[in-house]
């Protein structure tokens, strides 16, 4: 069965389907992803699309310091997106906490919760960086994608 | 209304505790294709009429308040703006207009210094309002407006990058006055793509007003009249497309709007349409205020920023500034360090929930996200407070009257609060 | 027939042209941002005086000031912290933060391994002692209206 998930493997890398989720954020990052899809950053070109449901998913978009309320709701998105599945965390809140980092109801980073495939920098960061993160992104996953099993969520 | 008030702010979410008469419960969210953020809606429906609304706010309390209390007057300003990432500016316009009351240099700020701060602030205003009307047009299915929207919101995003270094947190304002200069050669830059926007957003208008795909799905839809608003207390655009003719700008002018031509737009229908249509004549009187200070600003000379001691002065101020989304009121204690004692943030869109919710009654159940997006939902500047029982850890978010009744009876009967 | 040869022609010449990806990478790096955007500060050493205002004034708490038991400090940044407000710039009395574009950053915007960059050397130098007080004096002597905040940071 390795050709069929190699298969599978070059069709998630040539068109990745992304799923959106605000974990808290102020909203800042939110806009700029949605600027990126549309006409002058158009992501679409390379065949991502944003997709409602985590079912249909292959790349989960997370931005804002993770909040304990929905930190719950964030792992429950990831485990319903099928495999091979990748996380990127968006802005510097989603990244180490940045500005929020005292904050009482924060937990400050998204890897204290998922396995993260890239970080984007910024506050909020440019349309034009998130554009060459996935597609940066991309290239770099179709090497080590082959051997990819099941990733250990952090407790 | 039901005869016994219910509140509709809820912390149940089986819908056990529905309405009278309401035979499906649909539930929305936290993750959901419709919003951005997570927020939590349960709609009672009977057939296919909305018989109520509630709604479970609090996936995004961060707690800003509290950790401001642990920061310098100087570092919070820096904070403030992300409270909420779209209306930044008028954040931390309200937060250094509370500063400067307290340390008593108010008066020091120049005119020059004042100006800039207004050109930020309505440029802020002009891409919310094209952001929000692009996204309506998406969830009434008219995906091209959207994407024709964004493409010319595109050109005041240039201008706030251009002038102050980043896209969506210009983060101009100090206490004591703004950080960067508009210099000349700036302006001049600008003038022609602000021209350009306006006969973008003239077009946008005729789309809205002419187009009839766009126009049956928001005319005569979720009416809120006028008396349904002066008791809802809707604040912003919602308010004024109900005739409620409120504008901080007007009724307490701050900065220097009094002394900059502008109307304000108010209409009464009081439907979704009417909304759009508030919003879209704010975004060409603000353009229009754009150029106006754009032209002041030749002749205008200035310090731009006065000292401001990093200790505040025992004191406290409330200030209030009209975001894109309605009333902001900030309210600050000062106890002479250099760190606030209190600081309390009341954001616009909390008090929009609750004229929305009233909105939906007696809707039908396909025209709920047009309705649910037509007070520009913004809930990361809403949740303030969520309380712990250190015991069973169970956690409950609740707004100000369920506190304060939770607190009268248990101060009465003399028990614990949970 | 026609349409569907004409559309089979053009799906073929698509196929033909290879990714888009290629394109838009090429097209962002020819379209830079303004020259005055704001990203992470960069501190220039020849004018620090090490007073430590801009690790005090930052938000997020990106800079730390780590100091040996002589003279000598250093500042570090923590990069993915940093959420580049530009107030270490505003209120260093000496003028010596830039957060102005720097080419070669554009690279590091975005990174698969987040421990990897982490903390960044931003200055080193004497806080106190002689070298320290020459630096000032070189400083007050050359003028400029915020010198006079210089003695109120001193020491912190």
């Amino acid at each position: 069965m390795g050709w069929l998930k190699k298969f599978g493997v070059n069709c998630a890398v040539r068109s990745p389907w992304i799923i959106h989720m605000n974990a808290g954020g102020c909203n800042g990052c939110d806009i700029e992803i949605v600027d990126a899809l549309t006409p002058r950053h158009d992501l679409e070109q390379y065949g991502i699309t944003l997709r409602g449901t985590p079912r249909q998913a292959d790349v989960l978009v997370i931005t804002g310091p993770v909040t304990v309320q929905v930190a719950e709701r964030v792992k429950r998105v990831y485990e319903q997106m099928p495999l091979p599945k990748f996380v990127v965390a968006v802005g510097n809140c989603c990244t180490t906490g940045g500005v929020f980092q005292e904050c009482p109801f924060v937990l400050g980073g998204i890897d204290h919760v998922l396995p993260v495939d890239a970080w984007v920098y910024g506050c909020p960061p440019r349309p034009e960086n998130i554009v060459v993160a996935v597609a940066t992104l991309l290239g770099k996953l179709k090497e080590d994608l082959i051997g990819i099993e099941k990733k250990e969520v952090p407790v | 209304m039901t005869e016994q008030y219910r509140s509709r702010f809820r912390t149940l979410t089986d819908g056990s505790d529905s309405p009278p008469g309401a035979d499906h419960h649909i539930f929305i969210g936290p993750q959901h294709p419709w919003a951005e953020e997570p927020a939590h809606f349960i709609i009672h429906l009977k057939g296919e009429r909305v018989v109520e609304a509630d709604i479970r706010i609090g996936f995004n309390l961060r707690g800003i308040e509290k950790a401001m209390e642990n920061r310098t007057w100087r570092q919070n300003t820096m904070l403030v703006p992300r409270a909420c990432g779209i209306c930044s500016a008028v954040h931390q316009n309200v937060y250094v207009r509370v500063v400067e009351k307290l340390a008593g240099v108010e008066d020091q700020i120049s005119e020059r210094a004042r100006l800039i701060r207004m050109f930020s602030l309505e440029a802020e205003r002009v891409h919310s309002h094209i952001l929000w009307y692009g996204i309506l047009a998406h969830d009434a299915g008219f995906d091209t407006m959207l994407h024709i929207s964004w493409r010319d919101r595109e050109i005041i995003m240039d201008i706030v990058e251009d002038f102050s270094g980043n896209r969506v947190n210009p983060a101009l304002m100090l206490p004591g006055g703004v950080k960067r200069d508009i210099p000349k050669d700036k302006a001049d830059k600008a003038r022609p793509m602000l021209n350009k926007l306006i006969k973008q957003v003239e077009y946008h208008k005729k789309v809205f007003t002419e187009e009839a795909s766009i126009r049956n799905r928001l005319e005569n839809v979720g009416v809120l009249t006028k008396d349904d608003a002066k008791i809802t207390t809707p604040n912003g655009p919602t308010g004024r497309g109900s005739g409620l003719p409120f504008d901080m700008r007007k009724s307490f002018p701050y900065e220097l709007y009094d002394k900059i031509d502008w109307n304000l737009v108010c209409y009464n229908e009081g439907d979704i349409l009417a909304t759009t249509l508030v919003r879209i004549d704010e975004t060409l009187e603000s353009l229009q205020m754009c150029n106006q200070i754009l032209d002041q600003l030749e002749s205008t000379q200035g310090e731009l920023l006065a000292r401001v001691k990093p200790r505040v002065p025992e004191g406290s101020y409330m200030a209030r500034g009209e975001a894109p989304r309605g009333e902001d009121i900030h309210y600050g204690i000062a106890n002479g360090t250099d760190k606030p004692e209190r600081y309390k943030i009341r954001a616009p869109s909390l008090g929009n929930i609750d004229a929305t919710l009233k909105r939906m009654d007696g809707e039908y159940v396909a025209d709920m996200p047009v309705i649910l997006r037509s007070y520009d939902p913004c809930f990361s500047c809403t949740n303030r407070v969520m309380l712990i029982n250190e015991v069973t850890g169970e956690k409950i978010i609740m707004n100000q009257d369920e506190f304060a009744r939770k607190a009268i009876k248990a101060k009465r009967y003399n028990r614990p609060f949970f | 027939m026609k349409k569907v040869l004409v559309m089979g022609g053009e799906a073929l010449k698509n196929h033909a042209k290879g990714p888009v990806t290629k394109h838009v990478l090429k097209q962002i790096s020819d379209h830079p941002p303004p020259e005055d955007i704001r990203t992470i500060p960069r501190i220039i050493e020849d004018r620090c005086i090490m007073c430590g205002t801009c690790v005090k004034v930052c938000p997020s708490h990106c800079l730390e000031m780590e100091k040996d038991d002589k003279e000598n400090g250093m500042i570090w940044l923590l990069k993915p912290q940093c959420m580049w407000c530009g107030h270490c710039q505003t209120y260093c009395p000496v003028d010596a933060i830039h957060i102005d574009r720097d080419p070669n950053l554009s690279v590091s915007l975005f990174s698969f391994n987040v421990r990897q960059d982490y903390e960044m050397l931003v200055a080193k130098g004497s806080y106190k002692g002689d070298v320290a007080d020459k630096k000032l004096q070189e400083l007050i002597d050359e003028g400029g209206k915020k010198i006079k905040e210089i003695e109120e940071f001193r020491g912190a």
